[in-house]
């Protein structure tokens, strides 16, 4: 029988996927160890999990949380940074320290040979950082070189002014870096503060994903168990202030090739009812190749390399929000579409095609999601960060497939108002200025 | 405690079809999840003078579509299916590759052999402008609206003699994407899209014999197609030592400097790797040491070995802190690596070097994605696909001896290309940005 190439195959059935789900223990200090024993190859990923990250800084202390994570490495146990460097490169240890807004994760990447020092140097960065005063002073001044050279980078300048336009002086109003202004008023004193409130083996949990040695307790309880921790009276925003809209903003950027396009508005917080038709609105409105905004902007009109939605869910409600850099040339036409693709989700329902893409591309891709050590441990963490149960991913189809075409118009018509949102354009005003003010009134910005 | 690393295998068998296709097979049950790699052994270096970014261009074209594939419809079915997808082009291949859940395998089977058995009858000049528009909006997205984009390129174009293969970047120069044309399209294919000209690599969830079943079915009617003449001898580099001011919109300099090395191919690939290591590949590494810590004239420090086909490049890339200049930076960066010749690489920098190249290539093998895309490297530019196998020993197998012998003849300065990227008004004589020639 020759083979019929005139449509897709069609799929056997799909093999069962096991979602790993770690074994948890709480040591008497109460760290809780969650591991997953995966002994595929001879490696393991590990991360601390804090409730320590950029959630709680106001403006005049922005960057706080980032600035703890760069400097936690750069000594501590009476070890200087260049020992430490020494000793985790010799060890071929990669640690890398991460800051979002609900959470700091100190991650660690080793080969299963060198697990047990490199835990030994995991716990001396994350429990005794010494905060050397020399140290303090070059990690703050590099930040601040870095905060300073992004204002070359178009796209870094896009998402720092977004966030300000979004949410004013709320913690999620600036980048987890900070800005100039209160990183340079950071000292010594803050770090030290922000590790001995916000560091505690209470709230902490050790992930573990991998090659792990069957005594892999008795190693954490060696390096852990002297841990000794305040309560944490910290608590995380929950709600967001309501900040009007800003229209149009244009940030000029002399000589701009391309423009740096956001539409945006507040979306909706981890856990909320309406996150699996949030989720599969976005996939249908951005978030995959086939998407509207991208077929449109790139696939028919060739404008963009990429046009994209994004919803960031957060402890308390994260931002929704549309991207693109186009060719200057189209700027004004390139807002237009997008908010006309934003109404359009508003007006009408989607597709049953499109509503089979969306669902398939965010719960078929399971298996792909839990396919390597580095992967289940992020998942691991996500859901220690977000309270979220072991069964969260097992049910998920359940909750994406309970999606209606109704309920996508209706979140969108509520949630994605073109009235509402705010249009922020980086690029170049002298040609771009006269088709913004075409849509509606435009008011200048700075770089931050 | 530490303990030395186990050994690690993928084993995998390599096949042919009667058309040339070469296949790799890897099965690797673990996960309910397979990938699929296509590597043409085509790339950038292969475009003709004046038609620079084509071969790139061309990449972007597979995606719209094939004779029994409607426009878009590779990247809708893939992603509804749960997979995920992506090409490449580089200077020495093209690839196209998908993961998807593995009862899925037939889908993107289809999909590939479709594309390379029947993708002219689809192309249209209408793709063909719109693809050209995205891609230049690539161009101006990742290179020219970006700082320090521009500075690769600048370095290419100066390391290499005119006409030479490795001269210019895979994105190509705006106004030869312009001069693309569907003529070009089917050539192009003819000339290098054959499966004699391929590598296809399943790694996962399979079993041999059943997939290889199925590859037959889907590629064993694709014709022959004649495998293309390469040129026998790439030469090297103009050999000599460069340095370029190069003006862009930074506010402070960047320095780029690229060395000869040995290439992919060489035995001392692995040698090089790990004297970009000891340079800077960790925060205890000599120049970020020396630089950020101590001199404190650099904000950040990097170093690594690009892996191609015909000849090697060693990158040393130092971004300047404020109020230092590049003059000054360059000197310092100078004054570092000529120090490995009297002050070779010790037993401590090599072993944690060998470590961390180890752990990478685990972090690489670790999904099936990374381990097909690491098989169709080795099959296609070394023609030897074991070399996954072999390469976690080779790295663990480097001494010391070996990076002083090395280090001495490529970190030489009368080897190198140097390029300063400079904010606009410290610049003395601006550099116009490299163009094609004839």
């Amino acid at each position: 029988m020759s083979l019929d190439r005139s449509r897709p195959p069609e799929a056997g059935p799909a093999r069962p996927l096991s979602i790993p789900r770690p074994d948890r223990h709480r040591l008497p200090n109460g760290l809780t160890v969650a591991a997953v024993r995966r002994p595929r190859l001879p490696e393991a990923t590990l991360a601390l999990v804090l409730p320590a990250g950029a959630d709680s800084m106001g403006p005049e202390r922005a960057g706080l949380a980032s600035l703890v994570a760069k400097v936690l490495p750069e000594g501590s146990s009476g070890k200087t940074s260049r020992e430490m460097a020494t000793m985790l490169d010799g060890l071929g240890v990669h640690l890398g320290v991460t800051v979002g807004y609900d959470s700091m994760m100190l991650r660690l990447h080793t080969l299963s040979g060198q697990l047990e020092p490199a835990l030994g140097v995991l716990a001396s960065v994350a429990l005794a950082p010494d905060f050397l005063p020399d140290e303090v002073d070059r990690c703050r001044d590099e930040r601040l070189d870095a905060i300073r050279r992004m204002r070359d980078e178009p796209a870094e300048v896009a998402a720092d002014v977004m966030a300000q336009l979004l949410y004013g002086d709320h913690p999620y109003g600036r980048l987890t870096r900070g800005r100039e202004g209160s990183v340079e008023r950071l000292d010594r004193a803050d770090l030290v503060e922000f590790h001995a409130r916000r560091f505690s083996p209470r709230v902490a949990t050790l992930v573990a994903c991998g090659d792990l040695p069957d005594d892999f307790n008795d190693l954490v309880t060696a390096c852990f168990g002297g841990w000794r921790g305040v309560e944490v009276d910290h608590r995380p925003p929950d709600t967001v202030p309501d900040v009007a809209s800003p229209g149009i903003v244009l940030v000029d950027r002399p000589g701009s090739g391309q423009s740096e396009i956001r539409i945006g508005g507040i979306g909706l917080n981890r856990g909320d009812p309406d996150e699996p038709a949030a989720r599969v609105t976005n996939a249908i409105l951005g978030g995959l190749f086939n998407s509207r905004l991208n077929m449109n902007l790139r696939e028919d009109k060739g404008w963009t390399y990429g046009a994209r939605s994004a919803l960031s869910l957060r402890r308390a409600r994260g931002p929704w929000s549309l991207r693109a850099a186009v060719e200057t040339a189209v700027t004004g036409a390139a807002v237009r579409e997008m908010l006309q693709e934003v109404q359009a989700m508003r007006e009408s329902l989607p597709s049953d095609g499109e509503m089979l893409t969306a669902a398939g591309a965010l719960t078929r891709s399971l298996p792909l999601r839990f396919e390597t050590n580095s992967q289940v441990a992020g998942t691991i963490a996500e859901q220690v960060i977000y309270g979220l149960p072991d069964d969260y991913w097992s049910t998920f189809p359940g909750r994406i497939g309970g999606v209606s075409r109704d309920s996508v118009r209706d979140i969108a018509a509520r949630m994605l108002d073109p009235e509402g949102l705010a249009v922020l354009v980086v690029g170049d005003a002298d040609v771009v200025l006269p088709d913004l003010e075409n849509l509606g009134p435009v008011t200048l910005g700075d770089v931050p | 405690m530490t303990t030395p690393t186990r050994a690690i295998q993928f084993p995998f068998e390599t096949r042919q079809l009667d058309n040339g296709l070469r296949v790799i097979l890897q099965p690797d049950r673990s996960s309910p999840v397979v990938a699929v790699h296509v590597m043409y052994h085509v790339g950038s270096k292969n475009e003709r003078p004046g038609g620079t970014g084509f071969a790139h261009l061309f990449e972007h074209l597979l995606f719209q579509g094939s004779e029994h594939v409607g426009e878009a419809e590779h990247f809708r079915l893939i992603q509804e299916a749960g997979g995920t997808l992506n090409g490449s082009t580089w200077f020495d291949r093209t690839n196209y590759f998908e993961t998807v859940p593995s009862h899925q395998l037939d889908l993107a089977l289809w999909l590939e052999a479709d594309r390379m058995g029947w993708f002219l009858p689809s192309i249209t000049q209408a793709k063909l402008d719109n693809q050209r528009d995205v891609v230049k909006n690539e161009r101006r997205q990742s290179y020219e609206n970006r700082p320090y984009g521009l500075a690769t390129e600048t370095v290419l174009h100066h390391a290499f003699p005119a006409g030479h293969p490795y001269r210019h970047p895979t994105i190509g120069y705006m106004e030869d994407i312009d001069r693309a044309n569907l003529e070009d399209v089917r050539r192009f294919f003819r000339t290098w899209y054959c499966p004699g000209n391929a590598v296809l690599v399943l790694c996962g969830d399979f079993e041999v014999e059943d997939a290889m079943r199925r590859v037959n079915r889907f590629f064993g009617e694709i014709s022959w197609g004649d495998v293309p003449v390469r040129p026998a001898e790439v030469p090297p580099s103009d050999g000599g030592s460069q340095l370029v001011r190069l003006e862009d919109g930074v506010s402070v300099p960047r320095v780029y400097m690229m060395y000869d090395a040995p290439s992919f191919r060489s035995a001392e690939y692995e040698t090089s790797a790990l004297i970009a290591s000891v340079l800077a590949g960790g925060r205890s590494s000599r120049l970020y040491q020396e630089l950020v810590y101590e001199q404190r004239i650099a904000a950040d420090v990097h170093a690594y070995v690009w892996p191609l086909e015909d000849v090697g490049m060693l990158w040393v890339v130092a971004t300047a802190r404020p109020g230092v200049d590049a003059e000054s930076l360059r000197k310092g960066l100078d004054e570092t690596i000529s120090r490995f010749a009297d002050h070779p690489a010790g037993d401590d920098e090599v072993s944690g070097a060998r470590r961390r190249a180890r752990r990478q290539l685990l972090l690489q093998f670790e999904s099936v994605g990374g381990r097909a895309s690491a098989l169709a490297h080795a099959a296609v530019l070394r023609g030897e696909p074991e070399y996954v196998n072999a390469s976690f020993d080779r790295y663990g197998a480097v001494e010391p001896a070996d990076l002083r012998a090395l280090a001495t003849r490529v970190l030489a300065e009368e080897r190198r290309t140097v390029v300063e990227v400079v904010p606009p008004e410290s610049s003395q004589a601006s550099e116009p940005p490299p163009g094609t020639d004839p």
